[in-house]
């Protein structure tokens, strides 16, 4: 079973997008802040991350830079998602990042999933 | 968001004629809306045309009641109306009561109930009947907060359209209306004796919609919207090419007065007392363009078509043959409990259908009542004889003038005789012991008119006109007439 770190401080994203990844058959590990999210990486030793851009005090930016200096996490897949188009320019390009803009659907998110996972459309696995 | 990008929002069409022009095109898709209106508004019957239209178009729809009710007795009512189609049933439209589960599991247990039936059914369209239910569930404003937002958080992933179907509550200020994506009230009201509904779309984020009152019906096609005339048609009209030309009434007197008749397009005001000779006039409008090919439409609030029709031939105004031909289209609308904007819609659909370019509405009680709110009118007419005028048509409207006598002559609707470009008047007056029937040209916008008052006749061959009236007299047009003695001219005559 494919483990999925969601990272968001919006209380909803992380209930209802936890339940519905659940429901696809994911285990799926949740964090409110980056901090949080940071802290879980060694333990959960997730296959992917969903992180959203703007928190506060760590945002998804500095979360993202944090796991690249890591080589433990530096080729992790991460899926930047953020409702302000500006927020997900992070000057980084690698096929191990993808963008989400808010609101999007759970299947465009499952298509992305599937994609940086290499799976067919980021099913149970 | 930039206006281009909000109108390029996908749009679901709400099934509910009308309703859809109010809020430019329909639902966003994936967004969440609030139906709210008191028992007996229509909510249910809109909730469930929505969905019978959606999956009629190949969407997949849900709808969830919290009420304690069975859906047999809700389902039965609705076999009634058109739009109920039982095959959908069970198939591509799930009717699901989650009372039971709201009751024992709370409010989480109610988005759960959901989450998997959406995600079963893949649904398009959810519709949840008796918000106030899981409002009175929560156990504080918070957590009913919560509820709102984490359903809209769950149908914006599943790109579900999803509208809550609620009384309201007491409460001067509702959260759940601040956040969603749309409110929609539904309202009955005793205006007068009567009762109306109304919608008012009160907020619709990301698009453009037609604020203020619109009424509706509820009749066997459901809830049917009639966006407010003058809402509607604000854009400034494109009159068509052909609008040069005068077109004539077949009246050679009066044609003369107008300098060849009333010019194509324009919108022109007949007043009178009762018996005058306005809808005679108005039939010889009709028939004159009829006898040139130009089709007609005669809209009238008291006489039956063959009444109408009737009347005509007895003037020699062989109407019927035209009806006969498709060149004319009688119109008749008792003007009982109507809507103003169902009869322009009516008005306007025939005038399509037939390509009419006159048309004859035989006064305007019709849209007086219909307008409910009277203070509405000026603007109401303006809008409606643009759309005419858009369509290519010249309209006649007459009006009776409340007294058969006196010295005041009033516009029955204030501010029309602003929006129409001509007015002719015709009266019926006193001189010296004999009645006499009289016409006048008030005004022509544009256009230069004779200013003498003629007398006229309706005979066997319709109205005749003859030349101009009673030098000598003044004030004839109040219906009280005096003669008036020249100094200088009675000398003369002496010295003669």
């Amino acid at each position: 079973m494919r483990t999925i770190l969601l990272v968001d401080d919006e209380y909803a994203i992380v209930e209802v997008l936890g339940a519905l990844l659940a429901e696809e058959g994911f285990h799926v590990v949740t964090a409110a802040t980056g901090e949080e999210a940071l802290g879980k990486l060694a333990k959960e030793r997730p296959d992917l991350i969903v992180l959203d851009v703007m928190m506060p005090r760590m945002d998804g930016r500095e979360v993202l830079r944090a796991l690249r200096r890591d080589p433990a996490t530096a080729r992790l897949p991460v899926i930047l998602m953020s409702a302000a188009a500006e927020a997900l320019r992070v000057g980084e390009r690698d096929d191990r990042i993808a963008f989400l803009r808010k609101p999007f659907t759970l299947e465009v998110l499952l298509e992305t999933l599937g994609r940086l996972l290499g799976d067919e459309r980021g099913e149970k696995s | 968001m930039s206006d281009v990008a909000r109108e390029s929002l996908e749009r679901v069409s709400s099934g509910v004629p009308g309703l859809d022009v109010i809020l430019s095109g329909g639902f966003l898709k994936g967004g969440t809306y609030i139906v709210s209106g008191p028992p007996g508004a229509g909510k249910t019957i809109l909730g469930n045309q929505f969905c019978f239209h959606h999956v009629a178009g190949g969407g997949r729809a849900v709808y969830v009641t919290l009420l304690a009710e069975s859906h047999e007795r809700m389902i039965a009512l609705l076999g009634a109306m058109r739009f109920f189609d039982p095959t959908r049933i069970a198939s591509s439209l799930q009717y699901v009561s989650a009372y039971k589960t709201m009751e024992e599991q709370g409010l989480a247990g109610l988005l759960e109930l959901l989450r998997k039936v959406l995600r079963e059914h893949k649904a398009t369209l959810l519709i949840i009947d008796g918000l106030v239910s899981a409002e009175a569930v929560a156990q504080s404003e918070l957590a009913f907060k919560k509820f709102i937002h984490e359903l809209q958080t769950l149908v914006t992933f599943l790109a579900v359209t999803t509208v809550l179907l609620t009384n309201g509550t007491a409460r001067a200020v509702q959260p759940e209306n601040t956040m969603v994506d749309g409110l929609v009230e539904l309202h009955d009201e005793l205006v007068g004796l009567r009762a109306v509904r109304e919608l008012v779309v009160r907020k619709f984020r990301g698009s453009q919609h037609l604020r203020g009152r619109h009424f509706f019906e509820i009749n066997d096609d459901g809830v049917v919207v009639y966006p407010r005339n003058e809402a509607v048609l604000t854009a400034p009209v494109l009159v068509p090419d052909q609008a040069d030309g005068k077109l004539a009434f077949g009246v050679a007197g009066l044609d003369e007065m107008l300098d060849g008749g009333v010019p194509r397009g324009s919108t022109t005001l007949e007043l009178g007392p009762a018996g005058s000779g306005k809808t005679v006039l108005g039939l010889h409008f009709l028939t004159a363009g009829a006898r040139r090919g130009q089709p007609g439409l005669f809209v009238g609030f008291f006489e039956s078509p063959p009444r109408v029709l009737a009347s005509a031939r007895k003037l020699g105004l062989d109407l019927a043959a035209f009806v006969d031909q498709g060149l004319l289209e009688v119109m008749w609308q008792p003007p009982v409990d109507l809507l103003a904007d169902a009869l322009a819609q009516r008005i306007f659909t025939a005038v399509r259908r037939g390509r009419a370019e006159r048309i004859f509405i035989d006064g305007l009680i019709g849209f007086k009542e219909g307008a409910v709110y009277p203070e509405r009118l000026a603007r109401f007419f303006a809008a409606f004889s643009n759309e005419l005028r858009a369509l290519g048509a010249t309209t006649l409207l007459s009006e009776e003038t409340p007294q058969l006598f006196g010295p005041r002559i009033e516009v029955p609707v204030t501010g029309l005789s602003a929006v129409v470009e001509n007015v002719l008047f015709l009266r019926q007056v006193e001189i010296r012991s004999r009645l006499h029937r009289l016409l006048s040209v008030l005004k022509t916008r544009d256009a230069p008119h004779h200013r003498e008052l003629r007398e006229f006749e309706i005979t066997r061959k319709g109205i005749e006109v003859g030349g101009p009236f009673a030098p000598g007299e003044e004030a004839i047009m109040s219906g009280m007439a005096h003669h008036v003695t020249r100094p200088g001219r009675s000398k003369r005559k002496r010295k003669r």
